[in-house]
């Protein structure tokens, strides 16, 4: 069954990210997918409220904003997703008693949403200059009705499909994910069908990641001189 | 708590001893607007605008619904302009009343000025319409929300395109936007703000006010106005009074702008 972009079952849709576009931020990026385009702020750390205050690390937290609406349920989700990831990606211990604040803003969403997402969110952190211990980069796969495997799905994809899986692996252990979300009916095979498919995205958006950040060290470098 | 900090003594000094030399913090003019960059997304309806360092998003989208009992042939219009938490770790009051003198100035700007044709978006009278929802996402705060905001709902709603409709009687068909190309929304007027921030006694005025400027102001005072230089609106806030001389002259340096302004949304809406 073709895709209608015409692309193969395995290829991710053209990346895109500009880095540090916003002023008031500490650190952002705008990390697109073909048509899916979203947006990522990152405050840290900075002061945090009373109540939320960790003795031995920052606290972190996320706001994800849908592009159309008010955010619901779904969108919670979405946070979540990005917060448990993150948290055990951040080096929290060297920033205690502060906050790191991770803001979502999607501006168009094609499907892979959730992915884009975690995607933005490691790059705004780098900008930002936040201790990392590894990068996480996201991919989502579906199995269609006729149960072949795609990654990377526009919405149109997503809709008709039986089952939808993203997965996140840090450039350190690829084969220990870092966030797995899977939902509706599929068997085991699929399951590491999609694993693997989302292996080898991964790993081609964790290359265009290091080519983002060479290009922004670069630039800093040249305007210093 | 990371709060909205007001500017320092030494600061507002700063700016007003300026101003009254003729001069504005940034090196512009009195009557110079910042770089204005107005850039479509690839689906019709979404637009970003930067204004300097302000940045705003808008995003059109529509759904078919029952109109108001009391409007049976018009379809609806609803304004949400949201200041992303991009903006601040923590939004407090001072930033939400923002919030909603943006909303509120874009109702006033597109739909108590009849910008759009509520009619045109009736499918079946009495039973169905087409309700528009115009998000504005503030994305950067740097001063002058509300032009920024407003030029950019008024590109996004002229970009936007509706599925097409075929009525019958009765019965409508809406067709799917890959069977049919999506229609334009009918927009009768594209209505710009030209907004001025007055500071000391009201003595001392500049136009399209910067952040420090935004905080620093004792009145402001926003001019609405459209390509045919028709005044749409104009809304004056703050405690310090302004004469008729200095209204009449806002009004004649808005109509001056408002032409470059018009340049450059013409050329984003012209896709």
């Amino acid at each position: 069954m073709a895709r209608p972009d015409r692309r193969d079952p395995s290829q991710i849709r053209a990346l895109h990210c500009v880095l540090g576009q916003l002023n008031r931020v500490d650190g952002s990026a705008q990390f697109s997918a073909g048509d899916t385009s979203v947006l990522c702020g990152v405050y840290g750390p900075v002061d945090v409220k009373l109540y939320d205050e960790k003795l031995d690390r920052a606290h972190i937290e996320v706001k994800f904003r849908p592009d159309i609406g008010v955010p619901t349920t779904k969108d919670k989700w979405v946070e979540d997703a990005v917060r448990s990831t993150f948290e055990r990606e951040i080096l929290g211990q060297l920033h205690p008693r502060t906050l790191v604040q991770i803001n979502v803003q999607v501006c168009q969403g094609d499907g892979s949403v959730d992915a884009a997402a975690i995607n933005a969110t490691t790059l705004a952190l780098i900008d930002a200059g936040i201790p990392l211990r590894a990068m996480v980069a996201a991919a989502t796969c579906v199995v269609r009705s006729d149960h072949s495997i795609i990654v990377d799905p526009t919405q149109e994809e997503a809709d008709s499909a039986l089952s939808t899986h993203t997965f996140a692996f840090s450039n350190l252990q690829t084969n220990s994910p870092a966030y797995v979300d899977s939902r509706g009916e599929f068997s085991i095979d699929e399951y590491n069908a999609c694993y693997d498919m989302c292996m080898a995205a991964v790993d081609r958006t964790l290359a265009f990641m290091r080519t983002v950040v060479e290009g922004k060290i670069l630039k800093e470098t040249q305007t210093a001189l | 708590m990371v709060a909205e900090t007001e500017p320092s003594n030494i600061e507002t000094q700063f700016l007003l001893e300026a101003l009254q030399r003729g001069q504005r913090t940034d090196g512009r003019g009195i009557y110079d607007y910042r770089t204005l960059k107005i850039t479509g997304g690839s689906t019709p309806g979404l637009v970003t605008v930067q204004l300097g360092q302000t940045r705003v998003m808008a995003r059109v989208s529509c759904t078919v619904t029952r109109p108001y009992p009391d409007r049976p042939t018009e379809g609806i219009v609803q304004f949400n302009a949201e200041l992303s938490s991009l903006c601040a770790p923590h939004v407090d009051h001072t930033l939400r009343s923002q919030e909603v003198t943006v909303t509120r100035m874009l109702e006033r700007v597109l739909r108590q000025s009849r910008a759009i044709d509520t009619e045109a978006l009736c499918i079946v009278a009495g039973h169905k319409v087409w309700a528009l929802r115009v998000d504005v996402h503030i994305l950067d705060h740097a001063g002058n929300l509300v032009d920024a905001a407003a030029i950019a709902a008024i590109c996004a709603l002229r970009r936007f395109r509706r599925p097409d409709v075929t009525v019958d009687g009765e019965t409508a068909v809406i067709h799917d936007v890959r069977d049919r190309n999506p229609v334009p929304l009918s927009i009768h007027h594209t209505p710009v703000c030209v907004s001025f921030a007055f500071f000391g006694a009201g003595e001392l005025m500049v136009l399209d006010p910067s952040l420090l400027e935004e905080q620093s102001r004792v009145s402001w005072f926003t001019v609405t106005l459209n390509a045919h230089k028709e005044v749409c609106a104009l809304n004056k806030a703050g405690g310090v009074p302004l004469t008729h001389e200095q209204i009449k002259r806002c009004v004649q340096i808005a109509v001056a702008k408002v032409d470059e302004i018009n340049e450059k949304i013409q050329d984003a809406v012209n896709i």
